[in-house]
């Protein structure tokens, strides 16, 4: 008995909890085209009235730009620096390479709030506080580690003969990296990227100790829209992110695939 | 007899061999010190100073004033119960996604990573939409007829909790997923061919092998959920104030930024705390293989 | 056409007590080797002989702990990889998997010389041709079989005119057929071209039908060096005899000396004679009888030739194997395994009494060795 039970609970039970994780995210993006101007559920008729009240207000616009610059430079800085470090880390032996992986790694876990705080107490003396440069270059730390891990899992899984290959038919080091690795591993370093894009995007606590006071990215805008006044263009605003997320996600699925299909290694999540 | 002739070549691979690493992480690690452990440093430092000096006094009011103490009680609370909740939710999952069927299995997969990448505020935010008193909830509730009066379905433990764990549901199931797919399901067949019934078989042998991936994965959103802020901020009421919270509001509106300093290096210190415990009784690698797999 | 493949000349190689260790793990045990101009030369040996480690010092992906590795006469020691003018065929191929053919051929043209793009155009057509790859240029290498992936890896190692050749296992990833066609392939090649060739294996058969000089290795070491003839006939130890085909190796003792061959009182009871070299072996040192299957007769009734062997024996085991039967035949409680060519019409059953014989002259004696 217990067999059919077990059979039909764990299919049953993963069902519950997918609608449990989606349902919300649904009923977010429905209300998003409501016709109403109340966060009324089903919504009684659909329009995209707040979109474009979004797209004419020059607040919210002005939001996403900064959003963007920042998460640019935070995905340009992660990239430039975490590829070369996921490089000595996965080809040389380092001493000490687990504490310094560790230390990559610690921003994952460390509460944002703390690293929102410190990075204030930081930066106020410096003058970088309420600047895009000093938010990015708080953010990249967080973005490091998913660089890293990517792109050692890349390199892990490329065939090291490649760049063998490369080199004893004439390439210097350097060239056959650039020239035979580096291509092979792009998708692992894309997907990299793209997670510290999108962690830069959310990104809140920091952002507000940093760069809320004067300019407020889409997450600090939308915090303060969700804290006070409840109306359909914060599901507009949150379904445009879930969006951007899902576009980040596709387009480094895309770049596995491609991958993949051209029997490249392919790396994670 | 020729003499074995002396290479040159090791000395300068060898100074190669640390140079190029050097150039390779330094920048990082450059970047690392100074913004991650600098300011890290920095806070630690405030959190002992009152008027110039050295002092404990931030400490000794984080933990004599009662509405901190018992935020601190409170993270912990919520942060057990809700790691506890997603286990459970993750783990048949997890499970489902090793053993289910082929093409459902990779539908399943992505509908888990694609909130995994959601923003924590639209998450929580949804909530006030379903729950709220004229919410999706309390609507069907009513036109059921269970209920005559809205329920006060927000601001309680209950809805922190619900916000939370679908939170970290994704992250639970992804990381117990990667800890489950390194084991090899061959010795559950094996079970079963010597007699053991599936469920036998599942609690005998699939069960043990997996609680390596237990533990990471309860460890990694435990940690996690210490530091959350917009759902309870969101979803909770003044009884549901967790440390981050609190930091928060004694840095800028009562502007003590030592004081909030202090509640940060304890939130630090505890989370700290846990790792090394943790990496003491496994390993520390473990806890980022399952997201990568 | 051909002409214009050839290069100018291969390398000698000569290889001086060279060691490299890993750890406490000694790879390459102070060897020293010289490895003639346009030679084919095989490596041969179990997984952890050295062999690969070997072959990556000469490539330099490895530098060694001690010794060096001359190119015509020039330590190559802090000659960087990509500038000592190798070619290699990896045991995987290791085709860029991102390049067509055409491009993966090109590629040391691109690094190593200066051809205009015309220039680069024949010559990598031309070695595709050596190959027999015409017509797969736009193709990429998921596109090819193994075989074809193979001759790419060919093609792209030969296309620069290096002077020295290094092949790894290449053969390893095909199936039987094809890497017997391969194996006289690669050998044409090798003699139309005349670069030096350095082939590395655990396949005896391949070393055999393909080499000038063979190198037997076993941890670390080089155990002997010579044609594929010498190896195979007059093996020094016990472990080239083994390891280059089957081999009956009975153990004994030298029961006595005399002009032309020694007595060997063979550990079952009975005596027999081995033609005397230049192995030094005293009376009372421990030694073994090497006898190679194909060199030993079955018969069923007791036929004692001139010049042969002759014991009886219980047959223990039959392996029927097409073109030849395979017999395992107790004597006085050693194995003594058959290789017979012309089994067809001839029956023979588990259990039944014959007599084994062979050659004297075909025996050799091999001192046991200690290790």
């Amino acid at each position: 008995m217990s067999v059919r039970v077990g059979r039909l609970a764990i299919p049953t039970g993963t069902l519950l909890v997918l609608l449990y994780l989606l349902f919300p995210v649904v009923v977010v993006v429905l209300i998003s085209f409501s016709s109403a101007r109340f966060l009324s559920f089903p919504p009684p008729g659909y329009s995209i009235q707040w979109y474009a009240k979004l797209l004419s207000d020059p607040d919210w616009l002005n939001s996403l730009a900064i959003t963007l610059q920042v998460g640019a430079l935070t995905t340009v800085f992660s990239t430039l620096l975490g590829v070369p470090a996921a490089f000595a880390l996965s080809r040389y032996g380092i001493p000490g390479r687990s504490f310094v992986t560790a230390l990559i790694l610690a921003s994952l876990i460390t509460p944002t709030i703390i690293k929102g705080l410190s990075l204030y107490l930081f930066y106020v003396p410096l003058g970088l506080v309420n600047t895009i440069w000093g938010l990015a270059a708080a953010h990249t730390v967080s973005g490091l580690p998913y660089v890293v891990i990517n792109t050692i899992a890349s390199l892990r899984s490329a065939d090291r003969d490649l760049e063998r290959a490369a080199v004893i038919h004439g390439a210097s080091p350097l060239w056959a990296v650039v020239r035979i690795t580096l291509p092979i591993i792009a998708p692992g370093i894309m997907v990299g990227a793209v997670f510290a894009f999108i962690q830069s995007v959310h990104e809140l606590l920091v952002a507000l100790f940093v760069l809320g006071g004067v300019e407020k990215p889409l997450a600090v805008k939308l915090w303060a829209g969700v804290r006070s006044e409840v109306d359909p263009t914060i599901a507009a605003v949150s379904t445009g992110l879930i969006g951007m997320a899902v576009l980040a996600y596709a387009c480094a699925g895309v770049a596995q695939l491609l991958s993949k299909r051209r029997g490249l290694p392919a790396a994670g999540p | 007899m020729t003499v074995p002739v002396a290479d040159p070549a090791p000395a300068r691979m060898s100074l190669n061999r640390a140079l190029v690493p050097a150039l390779l992480l330094g920048p990082t690690l450059l970047w690392i010190f100074f913004f991650f452990l600098w300011p890290l440093g920095l806070m630690v430092w405030q959190s002992f100073i009152v008027k110039d000096a050295f002092s404990l006094d931030h400490y000794a009011s984080l933990f004599t004033t009662p509405i901190y103490a018992r935020a601190l009680w409170t993270t912990f609370e919520i942060s057990i119960i809700c790691t506890v909740g997603s286990l459970i939710l993750g783990y048949p999952v997890a499970y489902y996604l090793v053993v289910g069927d082929a093409r459902i299995r990779a539908v399943v997969m992505i509908l888990v990573i694609i909130p995994y990448w959601l923003d924590y505020i639209v998450r929580s935010f949804s909530w006030l939409i379903l729950f709220g008193r004229r919410g999706l909830v309390n609507r069907f509730l009513i036109d059921i007829g269970l209920i005559t009066e809205p329920l006060q379905l927000l601001y309680n433990l209950g809805s922190v909790l619900v916000g939370m764990i679908q939170i970290m549901l994704p992250l639970m199931i992804l990381t117990l997923f990667g800890a489950m797919l390194r084991i090899n399901r061959q010795l559950v067949a094996a079970a079963e061919i010597h007699g053991a019934s599936p469920w036998r078989a599942f609690w005998s042998v699939f069960f043990p092998l997996s609680l390596p991936g237990v533990y990471a994965a309860f460890l990694l959103v435990f940690i996690i959920s210490l530091g959350f802020y917009i759902t309870p901020a969101l979803l909770g009421s003044p009884k549901e104030t967790m440390i981050s919270q609190i930091i928060m509001l004694v840095a800028t509106e009562l502007f003590d930024w030592p004081l909030a300093s202090a509640a940060g290096v304890l939130l630090l210190a505890v989370t700290i705390a846990v790792v090394i415990a943790y990496n003491r009784a496994f390993s520390i690698e473990r806890l980022w293989g399952g997201k990568e797999a | 056409m051909a002409a214009n493949v050839t290069p100018s000349r291969g390398a000698a190689v000569r290889i001086d007590r060279l060691r490299k260790t890993f750890g406490s793990a000694v790879a390459v045990d102070s060897i020293s080797l010289d490895i003639p101009t346009g030679s084919f030369v095989t490596l041969l040996g179990p997984s952890g002989s050295g062999k690969t480690t070997t072959l990556n010092l000469i490539a330099g992906f490895l530098s060694p702990d001690a010794g060096s590795i001359l190119f015509d006469g020039a330590i190559v020691s802090n000659v960087p990889t990509h500038k000592r003018n190798i070619g290699m065929v990896f045991q995987n191929y290791a085709l860029f998997p991102h390049m067509t053919v055409f491009d993966n051929v090109g590629f040391p043209l691109k690094m190593r010389t200066k051809l205009t793009s015309a220039e680069a155009r024949t010559r990598i057509l031309e070695t595709l041709a050596l190959v027999e790859l015409n017509g797969f240029e736009a193709r990429y290498p998921r596109q090819l079989s193994g075989g074809q992936q193979q001759r790419v890896a060919m093609a792209r190692a030969l296309v620069s005119h290096p002077r020295l050749l290094l092949m790894d296992e290449p053969l390893g990833a095909l199936d039987k057929k094809l890497r017997e066609q391969m194996q006289f392939e690669i050998k044409n090649i090798h003699r139309s071209i005349g670069t030096t060739f350095v082939y590395v294996t655990h396949d005896q058969t391949e070393a055999l039908t393909m080499s000038d000089l063979i190198v037997v290795m076993n941890y670390g070491k080089i155990e002997q060096a010579g044609t594929p003839r010498q190896l195979y006939e007059t093996p020094e130890n016990q472990f080239v005899a083994d390891f280059l085909g089957g081999a009956n190796l009975l153990p004994g003792t030298v029961a006595a000396v005399a002009a032309d061959h020694f007595s060997v009182a063979v550990e079952g009871g009975f005596t027999v004679q081995v033609p005397r070299d230049r192995v030094a072996a005293k009376a009372g040192d421990a030694v073994s009888v090497l006898v190679r299957p194909e060199e030993v007769g079955v018969a069923l009734t007791e036929d004692r030739q001139a010049g042969a062997e002759c014991v009886a024996g219980t047959v223990t085991a039959v392996g029927y194997l097409g073109d030849s039967l395979k017999l395992e035949i107790a004597v006085a409680g050693i194995a003594i395994g058959a290789k017979l060519a012309r089994a067809r019409g001839f029956s023979i059953e588990s259990g039944q009494r014959v007599f084994v014989s062979w050659p004297r002259a075909s025996a050799r004696l091999l001192l046991r060795s200690t290790r």
